[in-house]
């Protein structure tokens, strides 16, 4: 019972350590891979588009998103 | 000279130290971590909204207060740092503490199953700081409060109850821990009033937007589904905070053979009966937004129970199951020997991207000199009136901060109480606020009537603005201020101010109390003689 424990364990260690790796890296590599250049939204310098009636709503920044 | 057993006894402590500069070390130094929810500003002044006496519901009340507090004699980025390490430092510290053993190596895989977690990761790239106070005070509130020490059980209780979530995950704890149930309750009730007394007296009633059931639910993190991931500690809402390395396909494997070992090593531990049932209660309850008719049951309690608001975010509550699994895994090993190396490497190995800011997502930035002229402004100028920003809306995403998501710093910088819009807004759909003034604010009521004068533009960060018939004040490359013109009413009443300050001084005066007893000799004369029996 215990070696077929340790035999287990040493399988899970040696496995996270190298796609951990692999992973982390993947992603440290491409960091702005989630980011759309074509449907950027833009800062309020560069466009005002004050109006008026209600406040607030169009464009704002997202608290994040779900998968 | 070191003797061998002062050497084995720091060997923890260097654990528990060394994970956290792992994580923490690039961000050491001036300047300020501005991600998601985790705002600080070099000297944050206590108003109104600080002790939830303003029109927001006190959802960081008296997180704001305290913070306001230091940061009068402390730079606001090292009240920062010097939270962020603590909370990273005396979770694993107070794991270890826990078990009942001389063994450096099953002590040192406590701290390192209770300090290197994907709870913990993503609450920091949220933002959520206080939840990582409350999380690292769990072990410290089990161990004094299954003593019966009660002033000590006061004083650890108070790092976890700078929030209404920290304070039920800390009351939750001290209860099933407690060998004394009633004075726990009783402490847990008085200690977490500065926030439950100004919710239940919120103008709003403390009722939220169910849609947020939905939005903030908790979310599967690879292929082992949302069950999976929240047994790992993982599996909140927002994909953009989780470790890209728990998308790897073994992480659910290594959940499942670490829950298993976890759930072995309970077995012979009678104490953690009652802090695994939480555990389970906590997961159970993170799960409920993705079980069938869970959700409607939450969407029900969320728009219809006061408060009930606070189960939207569902995956925080698995904090409850943090303390069960890393005590189980090191009971586990202290049986089998040979896994220690393994239980040591393994969670390291298995969510590298912790480390190293998690893996440069945090940074720091410095505010622009135009915040700190700004606020000066608004501190000396006689003319009344609050602030509202614009763009209208609760997020940033400033240059200066390499555009990376943040909330709104205004309200925590400026020395003037400060509305924003409290609707969230997730996959572009939005989630209603609680805030009956932000909503006026957004339906274009004139803002002198809400007792606004004064209106920041914020640049640099996606939104519109509107500044027609508003006089500008100040001008700057990242914000401009406007003065309202004409008459500005008063502000609107928040919740009566009596019980909150009754509230706040009952909590205080515990806190005093349990200090005076702790450092003057009668208390320490008690304590010595319950050791001396012990």
């Amino acid at each position: 019972m215990g070696k077929l424990v340790g035999v287990i364990a040493s399988v899970l260690v040696g496995l996270a350590l190298a796609s951990g790796v692999t992973f982390a890296v993947s992603n440290a590599s491409a960091p702005d891979k989630g980011v759309n250049l074509d449907e950027a939204p833009n800062p309020n310098n560069m466009s005002n588009t004050g109006s008026g009636g209600s406040r607030g709503g169009d464009g704002n920044v997202s608290y994040g998103s779900t998968p | 000279m070191i003797t061998q057993q002062q050497a084995r006894q720091a060997v923890v402590p260097v654990v528990a130290v060394g994970m956290a500069l792992l994580v923490l070390g690039p961000l050491l130094g001036r300047g300020f971590v501005l991600t998601y929810d985790m705002v600080f500003a070099p000297r944050q002044y206590l108003l109104p909204d600080s002790f939830g006496l303003g029109s927001a519901l006190p959802r960081s009340v008296p997180a704001d207060a305290v913070v306001g507090l230091f940061t009068t004699v402390i730079p606001g980025d090292l009240v920062q740092q010097g939270i962020l390490l603590a909370a990273l430092i005396a979770g694993p510290l107070g794991a270890a503490h826990l078990l009942n053993t001389e063994n450096t190596a099953v002590r040192a895989v406590a701290a390192v199953s209770y300090g290197w977690t994907a709870y913990l990761a993503e609450r920091l790239l949220i933002g959520h700081w206080p939840y990582l106070l409350a999380y690292a005070a769990l072990p410290w509130i089990v161990h004094f409060a299954r003593r019966g020490n009660l002033p000590a059980l006061v004083l650890v209780l108070v790092p976890a109850v700078l929030t209404p979530t920290g304070g039920i995950l800390a009351a939750g704890t001290a209860l099933v821990a407690g060998t004394k149930k009633w004075p726990t309750a009783a402490i847990a009730l008085v200690l977490n009033a500065p926030w439950w007394v100004p919710s239940l007296l919120h103008p709003g009633g403390g009722l939220s937007d169910a849609s947020g059931v939905q939005a903030f639910g908790a979310t599967s993190e690879n292929w082992g589904g949302p069950i999976v991931s929240l047994l790992g500690l993982g599996g909140i809402w927002n994909s953009e905070v989780i470790p890209a390395s728990r998308a790897n396909p073994i992480v659910p494997l290594i959940t499942i053979a670490t829950v298993a070992l976890a759930l072995y090593g309970l077995r012979k531990a009678p104490w953690t009966r009652g802090i695994t049932i939480l555990g389970a209660v906590g997961v159970l309850l993170a799960a409920l937004p993705t079980i069938p008719g869970g959700a409607d049951l939450l969407s029900w309690t969320v728009s219809n129970v006061p408060g009930g608001g606070l189960l939207r975010d569902s995956q925080k509550w698995v904090a409850w199951w943090a303390l069960p699994m890393s005590i189980g895994v090191a009971l586990a090993v202290a049986r089998y020997r040979s896994l220690i190396i393994a239980a040591l490497i393994l969670p390291l190995a298995a969510m590298p991207d912790f480390a190293l800011a998690a893996w440069g997502r945090l940074h720091t930035a410095d505010y622009p000199d135009d915040w700190a002229h700004v606020a000066e402004i608004l501190e000396h100028d006689p003319r009344p009136g609050d602030v509202v920003t614009q763009p209208f809306s609760a997020f940033r995403q400033f240059g200066w901060n390499q555009d990376r998501t943040q909330l709104d710093p205004a309200p925590r910088f400026l020395p003037r109480p400060t509305v924003i819009d409290d609707t969230l807004y997730v996959n572009g759909r939005p989630v209603a606020g609680e805030d009956p003034r932000a909503a006026k604010v957004r339906d274009g009521r004139p803002l002198g009537t809400l007792g606004i004068g004064w209106v920041l533009v914020e640049h640099g960060t996606p939104g519109r603005t509107d500044t027609d018939g508003l006089d500008k004040v100040y001008s700057g490359e990242w914000l401009d201020l406007y003065r309202v013109p004409g008459a500005i009413a008063a502000g609107p009443d928040g919740p009566p101010r009596a019980p909150i300050v009754v509230a706040d001084l009952a909590a205080g005066t515990m806190i005093v109390l349990s200090v005076l007893w702790l450092a003057l000799p009668a208390g320490r004369l008690t304590l010595l003689h319950r050791r001396q029996r012990e």
